[in-house]
């Protein structure tokens, strides 16, 4: 965001640079370029940086079970790390897929900093493709949930 | 005559010469161009100010800013 486009001899003038970091983690940096009538200097780059620190660790944001006959369960695991920093919690998990289950456990001797998440496919899965979200809710007011995509294809049974 | 003649040429080169560096032309220049915020949190909207100063002689003019 630009203050003012025309600028006398001597004023200063402002520009706002704004980044979101939802979802980001890890070194950032964003530049803007400005550009300019100064005959000298007619374009100048501006440039912010910082290092994303994540409240919640995932290693993946997704679950892929692959293609499975129909009938059989299937079970994967997520481990989440809460900062040490933060005096956060995981209040709930819930699947947008009727056919997906998910769960919360804490994960033991982690002092209520590393929780499992389970995900898992019903026996009873319609046969096709499942695409559906699972959200984990969190007490944190910067990122009050975790959303893990889950995708598997239920074939007809072998039997 | 020809000293005359000389003379208005040599008057003719200098204003040419003298009539750029005359001209007003602006200078752009930042507080600092690059800002480094450290550790922040994932979900943290980071907002940053960079102020500049116009230190020519001549109306400076933003003709664009383009996020990279």
């Amino acid at each position: 965001m630009l203050s003012a486009k025309q600028i006398a001899p001597g004023h200063t003038g402002e520009i706002q640079v704004t980044v979101k970091t939802e979802g980001l983690s890890g070194p950032l940096s964003k530049s803007v370029t400005v550009f300019s009538n100064d005959p000298r200097t007619p374009v100048v780059v501006i440039a912010l940086s910082a290092t994303i620190q994540p409240e919640f660790e995932l290693k993946e944001r997704s679950v892929f079970f692959g293609s499975a006959p129909k009938g059989k369960e299937l079970s994967k695991d997520l481990i989440i790390t809460i900062a040490a920093e933060k005096d956060l919690k995981l209040t709930g998990a819930e699947s947008s897929d009727a056919d997906i289950v998910a769960r919360l456990e804490p994960v033991p001797d982690s002092n209520g900093k590393k929780i499992k998440l389970v995900v898992t496919m019903k026996p009873e899965a319609k046969e096709g493709y499942h695409r559906g979200t699972v959200v984990v809710k969190t007490s944190s007011l910067r990122n009050p949930e975790l959303k893990i995509m889950v995708l598997a294809v239920v074939s007809a049974s072998r039997d | 005559m020809r000293r005359c003649f000389v003379f208005l040429c040599v008057i003719l080169v200098a204003v040419s010469l003298l009539l750029p560096a005359q001209q007003k032309t602006p200078t752009i220049a930042f507080d600092s161009e690059s800002k480094e915020l450290g550790k922040v949190w994932e979900g943290d909207e980071l907002k940053q100010i960079f102020k500049f100063t116009n230190k020519g002689a001549g109306q400076l003019e933003i003709l664009n800013v383009q996020p990279g």
